[in-house]
């Protein structure tokens, strides 16, 4: 493929309107994400979001039975189950996996059964299951850049709040900080993020926006800004490729934005400098190497009478 | 430097029906409550861990918790912590429901409770501990800084301030701790199992510590095997287990010369 062929490639599409929002809803869509997927990472509660995701699913099936906007309908069903979500586990078990893993396939289940009695063709089923960003209106961009940027608003302004919450969430508890509050708002803020994803990599998908880039930059990074602007950054360059891939080749946008960040992460998880198992395998080795060389620096010259060397035993 | 006790610390755990522990003490006029345990009953579920435990204790006043594991030493800190609810009885700080107090309270956790691989620096850690001070949402200001590298470089960490916190060793972890407890600049300072797994050094510089908190008329309660040199202490005990009182008068003997005796009980309804 020529120079120019490829700048093509690149610049053509740009010329499509579609195709500017959909670049736009996903970049959006992606630095959010990042930036929850932080805070779900390091508090361990991905399984939450997950279930957040699916909970959705009945309130979009509705919006688009009805004729009202997808993501409205998402927006509500996400709230509300977020809502009931901290009524039943406000009794200090927000992380009860069994009952979040009942309710929400149960709110599925919900939507599966709404859909069985109505008539959906199988493109737009599509469509809600695993996102479609070529199809973004104007009214879901401008809706996505308002809740997104609520959402990382509401987070700068309390950013030291989630971290002592997320890192020790004893001591900030013993020092008055009401953890539980912060608690419920990520999940709200989650439950947001996940509203404003679907229409990108759809509604099975969403996890994945969520978690994989800000499980790859933990991989790179020690620092909790560093890691959500990198985990921002690579949930961008995966969303962009799938949208430029979908576009020229008619592949799922949201399924290949998925497969691009899972394919990075694993190659993070094999080659990161520090934390990948290949370099920490590299030093184990060395480690061996070194234990295994016959002259040592030091060497034990006083033991009481009882320390014997092993082999005199 | 350890201030002498005209009030010594009392913290009596009556075996039948709860007394009122801290009445008709000659000492009362000269006692100042600081942190008073009100017929205390904690239970996770229906398993009742701690009941009726009272205590009065003082200002100027290292405690050592002591018990065998499961007795309820953490439990202990945790309730008074505001970490687990009490299912009877109350906890007051000068007089205060304690939960009107926490920025009063610093608690130091045990090293199993914390995410060491948690991507702050040991800087940020210790300034955990200035964000109740003038409320949540104030932004950190010179003062803060400046009491954030007092308390690193007392604790002997300062070169350390910009590594990730589970770069340090276990002591170094422990002291990074500790330092965000004294930037707090709490009345009441908890600590569980403040001397598991550390170094000479650390151990030498929280014993030191001790000695400075009890002069500054701090309350220092902390989880332990080891009873403090002239400390008071409490001892818990699984209901049913013998031989806890002969314990306490083992650590008795060789411990010190102002604790007192106390009755214990961890008992279970």
């Amino acid at each position: 493929m020529s120079t120019m062929s490829i700048t093509g490639a690149v610049t053509d599409p740009l010329s499509n309107p579609a195709f500017v929002r959909a670049l736009v809803d996903v970049s959006v869509v992606a630095v959010v994400a990042g930036v929850i997927g932080t805070f779900i990472v390091l508090r361990g509660t991905g399984f939450l979001g997950d279930a957040l995701a699916h909970a959705i699913f009945p309130g979009v099936v509705v919006a688009f039975l009805i004729g009202a906007n997808l993501l409205l309908g998402a927006l509500v069903a996400g709230l509300s189950t977020a809502t009931v979500m901290a009524l039943l586990t406000a009794n200090q078990r927000v992380r009860d996996n069994t009952a979040i893993g009942v309710i929400f396939t149960a709110a599925f289940a919900l939507g599966v059964v709404i859909l069985s009695r109505n008539n959906i063709s199988s493109g737009k089923l599509e469509e809600i299951l695993f996102g479609d960003p070529l199809s973004a209106h104007a009214t879901d961009v401008v809706l996505t850049l308002t809740i997104g940027l609520a959402v990382l608003g509401a987070i700068a302004a309390l950013w030291r709040l989630f971290v002592m919450a997320a890192f020790d969430p004893n001591g900030a508890r013993a020092m008055g900080l009401p953890v539980l509050a912060l608690d419920l708002l990520l999940l709200a803020l989650t439950a947001l993020t996940v509203v404003v994803a679907f229409k990108a990599v759809g509604d099975i998908l969403v996890i994945s926006l969520l978690i994989t880039p800000a499980a790859t930059a933990r991989l790179f990074v020690d620092r909790l800004l560093p890691m959500a602007a990198l985990a921002s950054a690579l949930g961008v360059a995966a969303g962009l490729a799938g949208v430029y891939l979908g576009y020229h080749t008619g592949v799922s946008a949201g399924g290949t934005i998925v497969l691009i960040s899972t394919a990075a992460f694993f190659a993070s998880w094999l080659f990161a400098p520090r934390h990948g198992i290949l370099v920490a395998g590299l030093a184990r080795r060395d480690r061996a190497l070194l234990r295994a060389r016959p002259e040592a620096e030091a060497e034990i010259i006083l033991a009481s009478p009882e320390i014997r060397a092993p082999h005199e035993a | 430097m350890c201030a002498d006790h005209a009030a010594p610390g009392r913290a009596a755990w009556p075996t039948g029906r709860p007394a009122l522990a801290a009445q008709g003490a000659p000492a009362a006029a000269l006692h100042e409550s600081c942190l008073v345990l009100d017929d205390v009953t904690v239970a996770y579920g229906r398993r009742v861990i701690l009941s009726h435990v009272d205590a009065d204790i003082p200002r100027s006043q290292v405690v050592s918790i002591i018990g065998a594991n499961g007795s309820g030493k953490s439990t202990l800190l945790k309730a008074i912590a505001g970490l687990v609810p009490l299912a009877g009885g109350a906890i007051r700080c000068f007089g205060e429901p304690i939960d009107r107090m926490r920025r009063h309270v610093a608690y130091v956790p045990q090293r199993e409770d914390v995410d060491w691989s948690f991507p702050v620096s040991v800087r940020d850690v210790v300034m955990m501990g200035r964000y109740p001070l003038r409320g949540w949402l104030r932004r950190s200001t010179p003062d803060d800084e400046r009491a954030v590298a007092r308390a690193l470089d007392d604790l002997a960490i300062a070169d350390l301030a910009s590594k990730q916190i589970g770069e340090l060793s276990g002591g170094q972890q422990r002291r990074a701790f500790i330092a965000r407890a004294i930037v707090q600049e709490p009345d009441v300072i908890l600590l569980d199992e403040p001397m598991a797994g550390i170094d000479e050094q650390t151990h030498d510089r929280i014993l030191a510590l001790f000695d400075e908190w009890r002069a500054a008329g701090k309350v220092v309660l902390q989880a332990t095997h080891t009873h403090v040199h002239g400390g008071s202490m409490i001892v818990l005990r699984r209901r049913g287990e013998p031989g806890s009182a002969e314990h306490a008068e083992h650590l008795g003997a060789e411990g010190g010369e102002h604790h007192e005796h106390h009755e214990h009980h961890g008992r279970g309804d």
